[in-house]
Formats: structure tokens, sequence, C-alpha cells
């Protein structure tokens, strides 16, 4: 027996493994069927029957999510009856459904109110009252629940059940009283709990972190990396563009990477973006400055100093691109190499993984900045916890590349008041930290929204950021920064 | 600690869990083991599932709000339960229910309440001798209303079942806690 099986989707030919449903053959041939209960990333559950199609010698409409593929089956799936099938699925489903769209978090985005637009009844025969069931449910630290809203998919519960195996959601009850929900007062307390918004086809599952903050349809998505630890998840990211403001970030799907989802440390991962969480201008003793001011300080300081008087502090939360500029920019003014450190935060416990994608170390580029020591010939002096080798190197000018994620240096304060000490400390970062303000100067930089480079994950998978506008139009990647100091210093020789 | 249920009904649970592929399959089985032995199955009991034999109360709970039959709150000693399906119904069936219902209701007025419920249930299978009956497991056909007094007052006679006085011994129990 072969373990390929051909068959036909309203006459075209797919050609799909064997085992495959008609689901995944459509979503492979991109014919869209209309589905809730299916997610790529779950079992089978075959609740909704929303996705109904013909299959020519079957006496009834089948699923296409549970309906295997066999050899020469011929499916069809915008003939009247199956488009007649639809319209009463989505009929029955919005039996008890409350149609509050206009105040409703995920009107925008809602697979139950797209589906009705496209193959809606329209004028509803229902006439008897809708069941009253609980709203507003507080089911966790991040998501708010609305009983009412729910189409019983069962999406939330299987994901409970098999991706963080917490099993915290049941469906109570039965028939037109069954609900979705926890036991009694035990929420739900994991690290992927938005994903349970996510996958939530209506809106009974809202995040409290963008509920009632921003309507969807004012939002664009940037196809970009979560920097938050190496897994380097795939992530779309949503900004207001007329606002500048960012309001969160969505799991892509990337089979190598993170699969279908990401966690919610991830998706904090907008708050340093905004420009409330961000240092505007250059600070110069504590001035602001011009960037070419600023630049300018440092090409002096650059040009009185030989290469082992130079000390510089990455943190692996830049791209391949800036640390390559920044070294061979250095290693070129300075006619040698600079001392290189690498900081990490005391507390890291890098080797951490939970299992499902959260790693410990909380640096989005420890790989690709080994990569780039590597190709630029130099051995880096770890820092962690204990900064007396950059005290003993004595450095006239310490260039420091701050965390862009504070989130992953809790001992941050600490490490910037001893940064502090050094003579003529370069900050480049965009902390608002206290501690920070005594540096000699401190240079904003682009953060990964902005920014053109790579990252490169844990695993070395090497992956491309993606640029929006930036947020204060005058502040440079670190990488701009350098190519800058390298012109202004080639322009005063 | 003490177990939450006694040594045989622990025994019981312990051969359903082994008996499925997972152990989700026995709860069905389990349950009816509770309800048996305790009369009722309380919160207590499925908190006790999970403590003590590792099945999820989510998971158990799914499984008790969907039936009607497992009791969620403590029963009267014996529930006089009577087909209200089609074959029944035609032969006046819901004659017997209001006749029992009204005897059960007078008996509490006048304070000397007998040790009965009565409900109508889903088709017990018996069509041949509609209206039927069960008094908790025991089966009576052709329960006219003077059969369904006649019973009540039979098995008021009688003494308690197993389950029944345990189950007031549990509440007793619990209240004196309080």
């Amino acid at each position: 027996m072969s373990n390929q099986v051909t068959l036909s989707i309203n006459n075209q030919s797919i050609t799909v493994p064997a085992g495959s449903t008609i689901m995944e053959a459509a979503q492979k041939l991109g014919v869209s069927v209309p589905h809730f209960c299916w997610h790529p990333g779950l079992s089978i559950a075959g609740v909704c029957r929303f996705c109904m199609v013909k299959v020519e010698g079957m006496p009834k409409l089948q699923i296409a999510c549970n309906t295997p593929a066999t050899e020469g089956m011929k499916v069809d799936t915008v003939s009247s009856d199956v488009k007649d099938a639809h319209k009463w699925a989505l009929e029955f489903h919005l039996i008890n459904h409350p149609l509050d769209c206009p105040i409703c978090d995920q009107a925008g985005e809602c697979e139950l109110q797209n589906y009705y637009m496209k193959v809606g009844k329209y004028q509803s025969q229902m006439e008897d009252e809708k069941v009253l069931k609980p709203k507003a449910l507080d089911v966790g630290d991040t998501l708010v629940l609305d009983t009412e809203r729910c189409i019983l998919c069962s999406r939330c519960v299987r994901f409970e059940d098999e991706v963080t195996k917490t099993s915290t959601l049941g469906i109570f009850n039965r028939g037109d009283q069954a609900t979705i929900g926890t036991y009694q007062d035990r929420k739900i307390k994991h690290n992927y709990s938005y994903n349970l918004a996510d996958i939530c086809p209506v809106g009974a599952f809202t995040a409290k972190d963008f509920r009632f903050k921003c309507r969807v349809w004012f939002l664009k998505e940037t196809k970009t990396v979560c920097p938050g630890c190496s897994t380097g998840c795939n992530v779309n990211l949503f900004q207001n563009s007329n606002q500048r403001e960012y309001y969160r970030l969505k799991p892509r799907h990337n089979a190598d990477v993170n699969g279908h989802w990401m966690c919610d440390t991830g998706r904090t991962m907008y708050e340093h973006l905004n420009a409330s969480a961000r240092l505007p201008a250059p600070l110069l003793n504590g001035e602001t400055v011009s960037s070419q001011a600023a630049l300018q300080a440092v090409t002096d300081t650059l040009k009185s100093v030989s290469a082992d008087k130079v000390a510089v502090v990455l943190t692996a939360q830049f791209t391949n691109e800036d640390y390559k500029a920044t070294l061979s920019t250095l290693k070129t003014l300075l006619k040698g190499t600079p001392k290189v450190f690498v900081w990490r935060d005391e507390s890291e416990k890098a080797e951490d993984f939970d299992g499902i994608l959260f790693r410990g170390d909380r640096n989005p580029n420890t790989r690709g900045m080994m990569d780039v020591f590597k190709e630029q010939g130099v051995s880096p002096v770890m820092l962690k916890g204990d900064f007396s080798a950059l005290a003993s190197a004595a450095a006239e000018l310490t260039l420091i590349f701050g965390p862009e994620v504070e989130a992953g240096y809790p001992n941050l304060g600490k490490a910037l008041s001893r940064f502090v000490e050094v003579k003529k400390a370069v900050y480049f970062g965009n902390t608002l930290n206290e501690s920070a303000k005594k540096m000699w100067l401190r240079m904003p930089v682009k953060v990964f929204a902005e920014k053109s480079g790579t990252f490169v994950n844990f695993n070395g998978v090497a992956q491309k950021l993606k640029a929006n506008p930036p947020v204060f139009t005058a502040v440079k990647g670190v990488d701009e920064y350098f190519a800058d100091l390298s012109k202004m210093s080639q322009a005063t020789l | 600690m003490a177990s939450f249920f006694s040594s045989a009904l622990n025994e019981t649970i312990k051969g359903y869990l082994g008996r499925y592929e997972t152990k989700r399959s026995s709860i069905l089985p389990i349950l009816h083991a509770i309800q048996d032995e305790n009369d009722w199955i309380s919160k207590e009991a499925v908190q006790a599932l999970e403590a003590e034999h590792g099945l999820s109360v989510v998971d158990v709970n799914e499984v008790l709000s969907f039936y009607t039959m497992y009791r969620k709150t403590p029963p009267k000693p014996y529930r006089l339960e009577v087909c209200g399906s089609i074959s029944c119904w035609l032969n006046g069936a819901d004659k017997t229910i209001a006749t029992a219902k009204a005897h059960i209701a007078e008996a509490e007025k006048a304070g000397k309440p007998v040790p009965f419920e009565c409900h109508k249930v889903e088709c017990l299978g018996v069509c041949g001798y509609a209206p039927v009956a069960l008094v908790n497991k025991d089966r009576h056909l052709n329960v006219t209303p003077e059969l369904a007094l006649k019973l009540i007052a039979d098995y008021s006679k009688k003494d308690l079942p197993a389950a029944a006085k345990k189950c007031a011994a549990d509440l007793a129990a619990r209240s004196s806690k309080q």
C-alpha cells in the first residue's frame, strides 16, 4: 500500500500522506473549509460540526476535520448543500450566543463573526429566549471568561489537557446549560495562558492585558521574533501605527521553532517598546544632547586611548549585525582589539527549560553573539555577579550594551551601580533605571521591533527581524551608530 | 491520614482504575461505586478521588455534572423513580407520580414523614408492563397510584438500606464537626 493518497477537492487534485484528513488536504491545497473546533496544534474533537463537506459516494455530508482522505476521493466544499449546512450550523451556534459584538473585544478577529459575514443566514428563525450564563468570570491572572459567548468548541480544554497538561478547564453540565469553566477557585496558572485567548474562536476568553484597550482593526501586524528568551518564538507584533503604540504580541506558526504557541512572558515584550518606557535622547553627563554631539564625544575619547584601555561590555540582546559593526569598527579605529566582557545576570540559570518553550537564557541571541566573537577572533570575559575583572581592566573608556529586555536582568540596578564606578561609561540602552543616571554618556538605541537584523536561537536557527518605523525618529540602532562613528573619525583624521 | 472511602470501596476504585487504558475512562463506574456506598457523591468525595487516586476534579466534575443519575445532594433513603416516557405516560405514569408526590408532601406536613422521594425518569425499558418504576434498585411493574402508595408503605416499614444509614451518619458527623 502506498503511503500517499491522491484526492480531489473542488476538482483540484492533491496528494497527501495516508492518514491525513480532508481538512489537512484542503489546508495544503489552500481551500478554506470553515471550522471552529479544529486547530492544527490540537487533537481532533469533531464537536462543532461546522466543517461539512460533500464527499462523492457518501450519502450525507461529512466533517472535513475527522474524515480520512482516501485514494480517489472526490470532495466538494462549494456546492449549495454544503453552503446550506454551514449556514444552519452557524444558526445553531448562535442560538445562545449573545451577539454583543459591539462591546466584545474579539470583534474584528472573531471567527464566528467572520464566518457569519461570509455564510450566515442573516434572518434568524429563533423565537425562544437565549439561555443566560455567567459572564466576565475571573479565571486567572491573565484571562476573563464569558461563558455566554462560548460555542463549546473545546479548544481551550484540549489545550489545557494536551499542551500545558494542567487540565484546569472542563465542560460542565450538558445541553444548552453546558459551560466551560474552572473547578471552584482553581484558576488558570501557567505561563501559556494567553494562548487560550488566541485559540478561542469567539470572545469567550479575552486577555486582561489587551481587553478594552484598542479595537483590533486599528492594529497592524509585523512578523518578527520574540526577544524574551533564547527560544526565539516567531511572533506577530501589533502596533497602532497612528498612535505609534504597541499593544500585544501573538505567536506565528513555525514548526521548527515554536509550533503554534508562545509563553506569557513573551507577551509582555511590547511594553518596553512604547515611548513612556524609553530614553528619548542621548544624555551626556546628565544633559540632553544630540546624537551627533554624543558620538563626537566618543570619537574624541577613542582617539586619545589605546585599544587595551577600552572595554566593551555586551549583553546577548543585540543582533549579529550590531555585534559585527561594533567589534569591527572598534578594531579599525583602535588598531587593536578592545577588552570584551559579556554581562549575564547574576541569577541567570541559562540551562533551565520549562519543557514547552520558555528557556532560562533570557537573551535572544547568545548563540549569535558567540558566533560573531569566533568570527572576530575575540575571547570575552564573563561578568556574572562579579565585576572585579572589569574594574581591574582599568579602562579609560567602557562601552556598555545594556539589555533591552530588563525582565531577564533582575539584578540590573546592582550591575549598573558597578558600571557607574568605571571611568567614562557609555551605556547603549533605553533603561530608565535610576542607577544609570550617573553614567558619563547614555545612548538610546532602537528596540527589536525597529531593527532589521538576525537573532540566532539556542538551536542555531538564524531568524530575521523586521523593522517598523521607530518611535523616536532620531534614535538609531547600534550598527548605525558605529557606522556614524567610523565616518566621523575618518573625517577628523 | 485516614482514607475518605472505606477500605472495600478503595479496593473497588483501584480495580476500576487499572481496568481501562486511561484513568479517566474509569470515572463512570467509580462514581457509581461511591454512590452505592454513600448514597450520594459529595464534593469531599470528588476531592478525595483526586487526593487519593489521582483523578482530576475537573474531569470528574465534567462527568458528574453531565449525568443526572448521580446524586449531588444527600437524598432520602428511598427514591421512587417512575418512568415518564411514552408507553408509561400513556398508561397513567403521571397519575402515579402525582399521587406519590402528594402523599409524600402530606406525610411531611402531618409531621410523619416517609423516607421517600419521587422522581419522573426516562425510559426504564420494560414498556410491556407500563407504568414501570424503580425503588432504589428494585424494579416494580404496573405501578398504578394504588401500588405506588403500597410500595411507599411497605418500604417504610423495612429497615433502612445500608447506604442510607451511612449517608445519615456521615451528615450527622459533618454537622457535629461544624
